[in-house]
């Protein structure tokens, strides 16, 4: 999967009216913007341009989309931006997001120090009501330590990395999880209408971001593994064998949400099928303020207040 | 694809239509796509009025935005499936009515006497349930705690890996029949015989599979992935006890097929209630299910041992007495005191009134295994007498003292109360220098042996 220039343009045919489209390369969809027909590109398929294996179809409308990013903006904290809530949604695009579904066996070793606790019964010394120095005993709780060190194998699946260079994993990771059952082999049936994008990522790339994700969830997962009844320590190194990583589209919803015309906007991810919304809520300033305010103001009364009454 | 595709990573086979291994998730050969040579367009065009169709979210489907036309895409596949081997019945109806009525007469003494002449065949059903014949290899790694290599807690960890191997594990999937019901037929039949072709009764029925595909093989990889954490639990782990077990399975060349089962579903009635047996289809041996017990045999055992406990409570409590008043002899001897003579025929009794040990007979110290008085809950090194008397209950409280008060010695002598003690300590002279307390008796392995 090599990335296609963004910034590249290719001339296509319009089939409805014979318009000429110049659309970005990495553009598997048109629309003519004199008939609205849309328009499914067919690239050379070749190891620059992969043909998606899968996709998964949205299954949110528009509508049902636009009221996940109002619930999303009223959701954020009493100093995001109050423009956010009245931010008109009328860029809402439909996108289906170019991703690796990577998948592996992951082989790990690991090596930590398990605690295996008891109870002793201790004798010592202290002083009673009368002065006297006694002899008492308690129940303490002691931990006996242990190195161990073993081997974990397991299947590492539905690792999804992203494999557009616009939409960070991160950011795509926050409106995770799809859906996987509903994973159907691409065709272009499912992206007509819809603006569908070729990876911009080189693969290599892609795979590193999924190997770092699937490690994530190794580390994740050791923990629970150990046995004991607590651990430090823990060490591991994962080997990832037999790897394969799917191109596969998913259903995104993005918006740019202008909450002040003097600012850029922010740019909101819906997930196409979920509805898991994710954005970077601007902060008020103003609103920082007035709360900064507000705060030393009650702070001075009160050491007014205590002032006064000493 | 072709049926006997296999996954890369796992060797599992691949059905058709699967878009991953439902197993390791490796993703199945996708078809060519895409053309040579320059970028092409296509619309996708309504078949009723042929404008420009878009995909849409709300039908999840291609449709036509002019005459509202939904174009149909190809669904996703997770069929319900159908049995594909059926082991052949070897038992025909009248050979399960046969071995339904051997069943009956072997069932023992509390059953009613005229259960075989008095029962009648209702329901007589030969039935194909189905399940899943499952080949597989494990690798199974495990952690765990054990009381093996314990040092100052009661744990130690442990960790390991072990390569597992199922061959023709037989899954029910039968709605009809319970687990338990299954896992007693399962081991008689002959998993060689299965073949395509149904042999046995015309009226034989065959029962669906009434699971998906993907929750089939939910179903079958949960039930290898528990199956393997119990071989680890029973083989793998060391030591006696365990906790915390951790068990990660990695599956590989999972395969399954559907196989049905010969059985025979019986009902006959017996005194106007019904009961359900299952004939196995194979094996006129094997015969399970309900039959009725015989209330008055049991009544009667129950009074006759009722009545047997009677009588042997009131001969123990005529044959017993109040402590007090028995007066056991006893023999001193330089190092070690012999009982001659126990409260009960000879059995001493711990404070549940288990008996927890013989006396032994006059002489026998020092060679036979004996008995040592009065010194239980004393730990090595600790006087016998002459301290607080340790945890006592009035049925084995037995008075005694030693030779000399606060020295780790013998016990000097024993008796059932403490006049008695008292009286046996001063005709010994040791009136001054010991003293008597209540201990319970124990059995010591020799005569010189010691706490």
């Amino acid at each position: 999967m090599n990335p296609a220039a963004a910034d590249h343009t290719v001339e296509v045919q319009c089939q409805t009216c014979g318009a000429q489209l110049v659309i970005p390369v990495v553009r598997r969809t048109a629309r003519c913007p004199y008939c609205a027909s849309s328009t499914i590109v067919e690239h050379a398929a070749g190891a620059d341009r992969p043909t998606p294996d899968f996709a998964i179809a949205f299954s949110l409308t528009r509508d049902a989309a636009k009221a996940c990013v109002r619930r999303w903006a009223k959701t954020q904290s009493i100093f995001a931006h109050g423009g956010l809530r009245t931010a008109s949604l009328d860029e809402m695009t439909g996108l289906y997001v170019p991703a690796l579904l990577y998948s592996a066996l992951a082989r790990t070793d690991y090596a930590a120090l398990i605690g295996e606790r008891y109870t002793e019964i201790e004798t010592y010394w202290t002083t009673d009501a009368n002065g006297r120095a006694v002899q008492r005993t308690r129940v303490v709780t002691k931990t006996d330590w242990f190195p161990l060190s073993g081997q974990h194998a397991t299947y590492v699946t539905d690792v999804l990395a992203t494999a557009a260079r616009g939409i960070p994993n991160d950011e795509l990771e926050m409106i995770e999880p799809f859906d996987l059952r509903l994973l159907r082999r691409y065709e272009s049936a499912v992206v007509s209408g819809w603006e569908a994008e070729d990876p911009t990522l080189h693969r290599d790339e892609c795979m590193a971001l999924a190997r770092q994700e699937a490690t994530n969830s190794i580390a994740r997962l050791l923990p629970a593994f150990m046995p004991g009844d607590e651990h430090q320590n823990l060490q591991f190194s994962t080997r990832f064998e037999r790897e394969s990583g799917a191109l596969t589209l998913l259903p995104v919803w993005v918006t740019a949400m202008r909450y002040d015309p003097r600012k850029p906007p922010v740019r909101v991810l819906v997930n196409g099928q979920t509805g898991a919304t994710t954005g970077q809520a601007p902060v008020s300033w103003k609103r920082v303020a007035i709360a900064f305010s507000v705060a030393a103001a009650i702070l001075m009364l009160i050491v007014i207040l205590v002032a006064r009454s000493q | 694809m072709s049926a006997d595709t296999r996954c890369e990573r796992c060797g599992s086979p691949l059905e058709v239509h699967d878009l991953r291994c439902a197993v390791c998730a490796w993703p199945s050969p996708a078809q060519a796509h895409g053309q040579t040579g320059v970028p092409a367009t296509r619309v996708l065009r309504c078949d009723a009025c042929g404008a420009a169709v878009e995909y849409a979210a709300d039908t999840g489907a291609p449709r036509c935005g002019f005459c509202g036309a939904v174009t149909r895409l190809e669904e996703l596949v997770d069929p319900l499936e159908q049995a594909e081997s059926f082991l052949p019945f070897r038992v025909d109806a009248e050979g399960a009515r046969r071995a339904l009525s051997a069943w009956l007469s072997s069932l023992g003494w509390f059953r009613p006497s005229d259960l075989v002449t008095g029962a009648t065949v209702q329901l007589l059903r030969p039935l194909w349930w189905v399940g899943w014949l499952v080949d597989a290899t494990v690798e199974a790694s495990w952690t765990a705690d054990s009381d093996s290599g314990a040092r100052y807690a009661a744990w130690a960890p442990h960790a390991g890996t072990c390569p597992l191997s199922f061959s023709r594990m037989l899954i029910p999937a039968t709605r009809g029949l319970s687990m338990a019901e299954c896992q007693q037929l399962a081991p008689r039949f002959d998993m060689a015989l299965d073949g395509a072709e149904r042999s046995g009764p015309d009226d034989a029925i065959v029962e669906q599979f009434d699971v998906q595909r993907s929750g089939a093989r939910l179903m079958v990889m949960d039930i290898i992935r528990r199956q393997a954490a119990d071989i680890v639990t029973r083989q793998a782990i060391p030591g006696t006890r365990f906790r915390n077990l951790h068990v990660e399975v990695l599956l590989q060349g999972l395969t399954t097929r559907r196989v049905a089962l010969p059985t025979y579903v019986m009902a006959y009635s017996y005194k106007k209630r019904q009961y359900r047996v299952l004939v196995h289809g194979q094996d006129v041996s094997g015969v399970f299910g309900s039959a009725p017990y015989s209330l008055t045999k049991i009544a009667a055992v129950a009074a006759t041992s009722l009545g047997a406990l009677g009588v042997a409570a009131i001969i123990a409590l005529n044959s017993g007495g109040d402590e007090t008043d028995r007066q056991p002899t006893a023999t001193t001897t330089s190092n070690a005191t012999v009982a001659t003579q126990t409260p009960d025929a000879g059995a001493l009794v711990d404070a549940g009134g288990v008996a927890v040990g013989t006396a032994p007979a006059p002489g026998d110290a020092g060679t036979a295994p004996s008995l040592q008085w009065c010194a239980a809950g004393l730990r090595r090194g600790e006087t016998l007498c002459g301290g607080s008397p340790p945890r006592a209950t009035p049925r084995t409280r037995w008075w005694c003292f030693d030779g000399a008060v606060g020295s780790a010695g013998t016990v000097a002598t024993c008796a059932v109360n403490a006049r008695v003690c008292n009286a046996a300590r001063a005709s010994t002279g040791l009136n001054g220098t010991s003293a008597c307390v209540a201990r319970r008796a124990i059995t010591l392995p020799t005569a010189r042996g010691t706490q």
